[in-house]
């Protein structure tokens, strides 16, 4: 069965997309699992908590573009056919895409019972191939979708806060690699 | 008509000057953040202000405040963020926005807002004056707001489609309401849910018994979160 709070996103993503760029997207492949390598190019990433039972669940949404991709879609909210290079605009952009996207799936996650959930701003990051680590015990939803700028990857990582996990769990900080 | 778009991502202020333009509206200057803005206001005349809520050095909330307590407090300020909760928009309507609209959001929902907040504005003048106008204009929780914020009392007239009700305000609080066969907070909730009709406001000190459980505020917002909750569905 499908991730609610996943799908929470994915429509929130589908909406974003038809609204901001004028285009329809379809999350046509789905994934679950402790963590999904990227390796693309662009990530936007913002921050969850006070997600799901008994108020401790937290974690992050990654929506991750290779390079032409993101500029096709920056370039797309601006009425462009893309950006020519990959630079603080399409940094800007994308970070406004994942904001719009998580605001607008916590109503998603308030009809599925998480009435309060927080975010943080967002962080946009810029690497060729870079990779966005995750801690060890976060369980990874991720949706791959498809469209006519290209594909690119959604991901939900969900964890129990340091000090609060299972006596046996391992964690390691999340960070990234270029 | 000038307005001024205030938001720090670049981006951002872009997509809503290319959306302003498809609207027509060509004459839009442009600060990256609340301060910025109040330098904006204190030398140009602007006619409204269309502001992003999370922002550095004075964010949305503040320039709100700073503008209300300002020699331009009269410019209108609407509002725009990702952010969906209610009591955050009832926040900053009770700061003196005059308008709140969520991302992302169409030109067409845009046109909508600033008819919305120019209408209000045209309303603002004199308080005995009977209030009439049409609810794609402006929305039944906004039309309330605003007669909360003035301290209106008197009957709310609502029509849609060949049905009608009535809202009693007494020193700008909900005390009654009916729609059809529906009394009270149910009346509310169903009269919320509509965004066609028309609407007409006549003062009068009122009399009537209330038959409303919730203060006005709660129950506006309750109003909105039902109102919302079916649109998604």
């Amino acid at each position: 069965m499908r991730d609610a709070k996943l799908t929470a996103f994915v429509e929130a993503a589908c909406t974003t997309f038809e609204t901001m760029l004028g285009i329809p997207v379809h999350a046509d492949d789905y994934h679950s699992g402790t963590g999904v390598t990227t390796g693309y190019d662009v990530s936007g990433i913002v921050g969850l908590s006070n997600l799901g039972d008994a108020d401790i669940k937290q974690g992050s949404f990654v929506l991750s573009f290779p390079e032409e991709v993101a500029r096709r879609a920056v370039g797309r909210i601006l009425g462009m056919e893309e950006l020519p290079t990959l630079d603080q605009d399409v940094a800007d952009g994308i970070g406004e895409m994942v904001n719009v996207i998580a605001g607008l799936a916590k109503r998603g996650l308030a009809r599925i019972g998480i009435p309060d959930c927080r975010t943080s701003l967002p962080n946009v990051i810029l690497g060729s191939k870079h990779r966005v680590f995750h801690r060890r015990d976060a369980q990874c939803s991720a949706a791959r979708f498809s469209s006519e700028i290209g594909s690119f990857l959604l991901q939900i990582l969900l964890s129990v806060p340091i000090g609060k996990e299972e006596p046996s769990g391992r964690s390691a900080p999340a960070g990234a690699e270029a | 008509m000038r307005i001024l778009v205030v938001d720090d991502s670049k981006v951002a202020r872009a997509v809503l000057k290319k959306l302003l333009g498809e609207l027509g509206y060509t004459d839009v200057a442009e600060a990256s953040d609340g301060v910025e803005a109040m330098e904006w206001l204190d030398r140009e005349p602007l006619d409204l202000v269309i502001s992003d809520w999370n922002m550095p050095n004075l964010d949305g909330m503040g320039l709100v405040k700073a503008i209300q307590d300002s020699e331009v407090s009269d410019v209108p300020v609407l509002m725009v963020s990702s952010e969906s909760y209610f009591n955050r928009i009832v926040d900053v309507m009770r700061a003196g926005a005059e308008g709140y609209i969520r991302k992302p959001f169409t030109a067409q929902t845009l046109r909508a807002k600033i008819a919305e907040v120019l209408k209000k504005r045209e309303m603002s003048g004199d308080g005995s004056a009977t209030l009439s106008g049409q609810l794609s204009e402006i929305g039944f929780p906004e039309l309330v707001q605003f007669l909360t914020s003035c301290r209106r009392e008197g009957r709310l007239v609502i029509k849609v489609a060949g049905q009608g009700g009535t809202v009693d305000l007494r020193g700008g609080d909900i005390c009654a309401a009916e729609w059809g066969d529906l009394q009270g907070d149910d009346a509310i909730f169903s009269i919320a849910e509509h965004d066609e009709g028309t609407f007409e406001f006549q003062p009068a000190s009122s009399r009537i018994a209330g038959n409303v459980s919730m203060p006005t505020m709660p129950l506006l917002i309750e109003a909105m979160k039902r109102r919302d909750e079916k649109a998604t569905v």
